[in-house]
This record gives structure tokens, C-alpha cells and sequence, in this order.
């Protein structure tokens, strides 16, 4: 368990300078690319709702950029092992139970992930305040959308994406996040051991990812249904990460992955 | 330096923490929001002490959320729900639509001979009804009837009852007939039997020459188990009862003053108190609007207000795109109305009527005078601020999106609140 959490912090903070630089990046760029979004916003121009802004703006294809980006910092860090000193061997040589070291880097992962929603949220947040600043400075107040947040929130697939207003919405968004941040390693350790055909249950959870973000985005009118809907896919993609899990833990006891 | 080194070490936990706070604050604080939509009582006139017996309630809200309110004592509470399908209930009938009664909707067809279907989706029926009527001037494709023939369907639980809304071209034998959908199974396609419970005699149109003579209907309405024909006769408004069983007439009331030319094309609006037993009809007539109220006792049917509506100058309750959402209601001596108005502002730079400012006013009136009026503010019309603007590429209006008010009512204090 010490080693655990020795290794888990040590790749963390190894990481942590890439992530707060990413942060950084989609906090800023959000900023600016609201910013920009409504720069010429009066009250001679058409004053869209804050939502939409939000998708203009680019802010939410922004936020998948900055999501794929870590990942793939993340798998390349995984592949540097491999690299030059090959510090995979000091790796496993290390005197610790080999799932430990898949743990680390999982919960690593997994921790900066959710830093990273934790930063988008704020992004969603702070550009609202942006955008109700600007709009309540003309037209006597006539533009602002009272409550405009909250409404922008239940109104918008994607915004519901960070912010799951049900708690089935909660559930498929938990078991998204946890797919992908398994699935992901899970395909490595797949591709280290050489056993390629593996990879094709992680493109399955893939789909799988997409049909719950479809669930989530696309509602109906049929409420209770998108509902049970959306447990149904999160509970399946919760079972998919436990699969990557154990069995990736099972190909490091293995040492499958030297 | 130490201190990097600690966070090298220990950093990760504090940073989940950190993040997993950031994220469930967040949505508590989002969430905690729901209730902060402006629903506010402002007076305008008259004392606020005139609505507190009574509780009006409605609904406000888009396809992802509702927001039910109730005006209790003078006092507004508001319960919001998220993503539960908005009640669509717009109290009008909509010509060529059809009419919505519980969960069947009643589409009526045809010229004499009248197919009245009805469906929900999963079953179905007709019934068809065969008066012996005839049109002078109509043709064997055109004709004309007082209102859309769905006027004359009326329900009493699930016994449904239909009459043609006919004018004084018609002459012949019309009647009220009920409407059996009960028998209509699939040995018989489906199709129900009718029966003629009142017979309704057009006689008095083969002289309709003459001013003033003559029988047109308007509708059919039901209250209690009474069932209540609204006719005008001899170029009077009469509203009158007949008992459903029977069919035998239980007294008329004669409503006095209202210009006969208001009350073409689908110019009146029922709303029945079934808890008092009262039959309130409103006919757009101008200038202002007018409500009888009409009482069900033993003695028969009873006029208990004639009750004209009072207006706000720029504020229409008749506009053809933003038809008023309301109700309207007879008790403790007073009629209540709960209606959605539109702001006719030609200069407001809104691009199209439909996006005109809306806003919902509560009335009481007494013996025909007004005796308050407020508005409920709410945050309504800021679905719109796209719209307000002068460049205006598209209007993509849709309910799914902008909040509509719906399931208004006025009733007694239950003392359970929302």
C-alpha cells in the first residue's frame, strides 16, 4: 500500500506539470474564445442564449482537445518506459506487487482526468459570468437571462455532459469517464503483450461510450426511459472498466508487459 | 523547497479532493438555482386581499424543466421539476385539430351524415350520427357551421355527447345525441351506436327571413350531469339544460346583452367548476370579453354573473399568435380569471408578434366590477431576448425550448400547498 501511494504521487506530480499547463491553457483559451465569441454583442445585435455561446465559441470542442491531449501524454509516458533506459525493468524490479504499479498509474490518470472536468466546470462557470457582464452593461438589463446558468445547464446536451442533471446522467458519466480512463491503459497493456486482439473489446466499450453519449444528449420526451437508458449504459460501461481492470492486472502479474 | 518536495509526495490525494469538490459544489450550487426563477406578485390594481380565499396555480416551463406556482393567500410558491415532460395544455381548441377530452382526442367528420372519431394512441372508435338537417345555400362540399364541429362534443365522465353546431341556414331535426364508443369493438369495425337523447327542432329557421327569428347553435357543454346546449334563439343568448340521462329540459338561462355578431368562429371558451357546480362561458365580444357564469341547483340552471372583463390598454388577451392561455372561475361570489396577456408593442423591436412580450394576470371581479388585478412576474419573456434585436436571421421558434405557461387553475385553499 506505501509503495502504492509512493508511486502513485510520483506519477502524479510527474504529470502535474503537463496538466496544470493544460489547465492553464483551456482556461485561458476558453476565456478568449468566449471572449471573442461576444466581443460585439450590443443591444443592436442578436443576443444569443449563453449555451449556444458556449458551443460558438468552441469552448466544448476545445475541452475534448485539451481531454485527448492529456490522454495522449499519458500513453506516451507509459510507451517512454520503453524508451532510451528502458525504466520499465527498474520498474518492475522495484520491490512491490506489480498490480501496484498498474494502480499508480491508473489512479495517476484518473486523477487528472477528473482535475480536468473539475477545470472545465470552472471554464463553463467563469464564461457565464463573462457573458451576463456583458450583456447586463446595455439595454437596461433587457438581455440578461435571469437564473441563466441553471438554465443553460438543463437546456444543453453537451454543458449536461460535465454537469449530469439526473442521477442516471451522473451514473453514465461516471462510467465514461472510468471506461476510458481503464480502457485506455487497457489497450497498452494489450499492445505490450502482444495480444492485439484484445484491443477489440476496448473498441467495443468505445461504441458503447458514444451510444451513452448519444443517450445523454439525445433525450426524448420519454423521460423515464432516457433514464433507465442512461443507468443501463453506465452500469455496462462500469462492468467494461472492471473487465480492463482485472484483467490488466492479471497481464502485470504476468509480466506480459516487459 | 520542502514544500515542493510534500507536494511532489503528496499531492494526488488533495488534488481529487480539490477536483471532486470543485465538481459536487458545483452542482449542488447549480441545482440549488432551480428554485431562484422570478415568480413574483405585483399589484395593479385594486387590494390584494379580493384573491386570497382562492389558490391559483399553474405551470411554467420548457421541455427540460417545469416550475409549478400557486398564488395561496396572496402569497407565491413556486416547485420546480426537472427533465419531466412539460404539460402541453393549451385550454383552446385549435379548428381542424381536433379536441383533447381526458386521453382521448375527437376528431368530428363529415356533413350530414357526422363521423365522430375518437383515438389515444392505442384504441379507437366512431360513431356516426345521422340528423335529418339540410342547408339552404351550402353546397354538397361546403358547409357552414356556428363554430368548428367540435364545439359540440361535450363529456360527462366517459359518457361523450355530440351536437351539430348548426345556423339558421339549417333546418330539419338535429338533436343531442349520445355517443356509445363503449360497444365499438372489432366484430363491428370499431364502430359505436348513437342515440338521440334530445331532439332539437329547426322549424323556427324556415322563417329566417324575418330578423331576429330563428335558432343557431353554438356548442354543447356539460357541468355536473347536466348537460348544457348554448343556442341563440330568436336573436338571444340562451344556455339550456337538459338532464343527461333523461334528456329532459331542467330550466334555461337567458344571457342578456351580448352582440349577436360576437359570437361567430369559435368566439367562446367553457370552463366549469365542477367542485360548485358552475358553467363559465366566455365570449369574445368586443369591446371587452364576457363571462357568464352559470349555476347548476336543484331548481334548474341559474345565472350567478354576467361579468364583462376589464382590459389593459396594449395588453391583448385576443391576439391570433399568442393565443391566451386562462381560466376562469365562479366562487365565493366571485369570478376569477387567470389569463396570459400579450404586450402589442409595435415599436418593443422584437422582429415577429410571436416573440411579443407575454405576461400572466390574475383578476377578481365582483357583481361585474373589478376588484383586483396583479401580475404574477416571471423570468418568461427572457426565453425571447434572441428575438430582440433588429437583425434577425431565423426564427427557429419552438415550445420545446421557450417556456410556456400551461395548466392554469383557480381552487379552493387545501391548506396542503404545493
Amino acid at each position: 500500500m506505501k509503495s502504492f501511494y509512493r508511486l502513485f504521487n510520483y506519477e502524479f506530480a510527474a504529470m502535474g506539470r503537463v496538466l496544470l499547463i493544460l489547465c492553464a491553457v483551456m482556461f485561458i483559451a476558453t476565456w478568449k474564445l468566449v471572449g471573442d465569441e461576444i466581443a460585439d454583442y450590443s443591444e443592436h445585435k442578436v443576443n444569443e442564449r449563453y449555451e449556444d455561446i458556449y458551443a460558438a465559441s468552441g469552448g466544448m470542442t476545445l475541452a475534448l482537445f485539451v481531454f485527448a491531449a492529456f490522454s495522449a501524454y499519458f500513453v506516451i509516458r507509459l510507451y517512454s518506459n520503453y524508451w532510451g533506459s528502458k525504466s520499465i525493468y527498474t520498474l518492475l524490479a522495484l520491490p512491490m506487487k506489480r498490480e501496484a504499479l498498474y494502480a499508480a498509474r491508473l489512479a495517476a490518470f484518473a486523477v487528472g482526468l477528473t482535475g480536468l472536468v473539475a477545470m472545465q466546470w470552472l471554464c463553463i462557470r467563469f464564461g457565464f459570468d463573462l457573458v451576463s457582464d456583458k450583456t447586463a452593461s446595455y439595454g437596461d438589463g433587457r438581455f440578461v437571462m435571469h437564473n441563466g446558468l441553471f438554465l443553460a445547464v438543463i437546456r444543453s446536451a453537451e454543458l449536461r455532459l460535465f454537469m449530469p442533471v439526473s442521477a442516471g446522467g451522473i451514473v453514465a458519466a461516471i462510467g465514461m469517464l472510468a471506461a476510458w480512463t481503464t480502457g485506455l491503459m487497457y489497450v497498452v497493456t494489450c499492445e505490450r503483450a502482444r495480444r492485439y486482439w484484445l484491443i477489440g473489446i476496448a473498441a467495443v466499450a468505445v461504441y458503447m461510450m458514444f451510444r451513452a453519449y448519444r443517450r445523454m444528449t439525445d433525450w426524448a420526451w420519454a423521460y423515464d426511459l432516457t433514464e433507465a437508458s442512461l443507468y443501463r449504459n453506465g452500469i455496462i460501461l462500469l462492468a467494461f472498466a472492471a473487465f480492463f481492470v482485472w484483467h490488466s492486472i492479471r497481464m502485470y502479474r504476468r509480466g506480459a508487459i516487459a | 523547497m520542502l514544500a515542493w518536495r510534500w507536494v511532489k509526495r503528496h499531492a494526488a490525494i488533495p488534488a481529487l479532493a480539490f477536483a471532486i469538490f470543485v465538481v459536487a459544489y458545483g452542482r449542488t450550487d447549480l441545482f440549488a438555482d432551480k428554485e431562484k426563477g422570478t415568480f413574483e406578485l405585483v399589484d395593479m390594481q385594486g387590494d390584494r386581499s379580493a384573491i386570497e380565499d382562492v389558490v391559483f396555480g399553474g405551470d411554467l416551463g420548457d421541455k427540460v424543466h417545469h416550475t409549478t406556482f400557486a398564488v395561496d393567500g396572496g402569497k407565491v410558491g413556486t416547485h420546480t421539476v426537472l427533465e419531466t415532460a412539460p404539460s402541453v395544455d393549451i385550454n383552446r381548441r385549435i379548428p381542424g385539430f381536433g379536441e383533447q377530452i381526458g386521453e382521448w382526442r375527437y376528431e368530428v367528420h363529415g356533413a350530414p351524415p357526422f363521423e365522430i372519431n375518437r383515438y389515444n394512441g392505442t384504441a379507437g372508435g366512431t360513431v356516426t350520427v345521422h340528423p335529418n338537417i339540410t342547408e339552404h345555400g351550402g353546397s354538397a362540399n361546403s358547409h357552414s357551421y356556428m363554430n368548428s364541429l367540435e364545439y359540440g362534443i361535450a363529456n360527462i365522465g366517459e359518457r361523450v355527447f355530440f351536437v351539430v353546431p348548426t345556423t339558421k341556414d339549417y333546418t330539419g331535426k338535429s338533436a343531442i345525441y349520445e355517443l356509445d364508443y363503449a360497444s365499438a369493438n372489432k366484430e363491428n369495425n370499431y364502430r359505436g351506436e348513437a342515440r338521440e337523447l334530445v331532439p332539437i327542432s329547426l322549424e323556427r329557421n324556415e322563417q329566417a327571413d324575418e330578423p331576429n327569428t330563428g335558432i343557431q347553435v353554438f356548442g354543447l357543454e356539460a357541468v355536473g350531469d347536466t348537460l348544457v346546449l348554448l343556442l341563440e334563439e330568436d336573436g338571444k343568448l340562451v344556455f339550456r339544460g337538459y338532464d343527461s340521462l333523461s334528456g329532459e329540459p331542467i330550466g334555461e338561462v337567458v344571457g342578456e346583452g351580448l352582440p349577436a355578431k360576437a359570437l361567430m368562429n369559435d368566439a367562446y371558451r367553457a370552463f366549469v367548476d365542477e367542485d360548485e357546480n358552475v358553467l363559465n362561458v366566455r365570449f369574445d365580444a368586443k369591446p371587452a370579453p364576457i363571462v357568464y357564469s352559470i349555476g347548476k341547483t336543484d331548481e334548474g340552471l341559474k345565472l350567478l354573473a354576467r361579468t364583462e372583463l376589464d382590459q389593459v390598454a396594449g395588453m391583448e388577451d385576443r391576439d391570433y399568435y399568442n393565443p391566451s392561455i386562462m381560466a376562469v372561475s365562479f366562487r365565493n361570489g366571485k369570478l376569477y380569471v387567470a389569463k396570459t396577456v400579450t404586450e402589442i408593442d409595435e415599436a418593443s423591436g422584437y422582429t415577429y408578434r410571436l416573440e411579443w412580450p407575454r405576461h400572466l394576470f390574475l383578476e377578481a371581479y365582483r357583481e361585474g366590477s373589478l376588484l383586483y388585478r396583479g401580475e404574477l412576474r416571471t423570468d418568461v419573456n427572457d426565453d425571447s431576448i434572441r428575438m430582440l434585436s433588429p437583425i434577425q436571421r431565423d426564427i427557429g421558434y419552438s415550445i420545446d425550448d421557450n417556456r410556456q405557461f400551461g395548466s392554469l387553475r383557480i381552487e379552493n385553499p387545501d391548506g396542503k400547498g404545493l
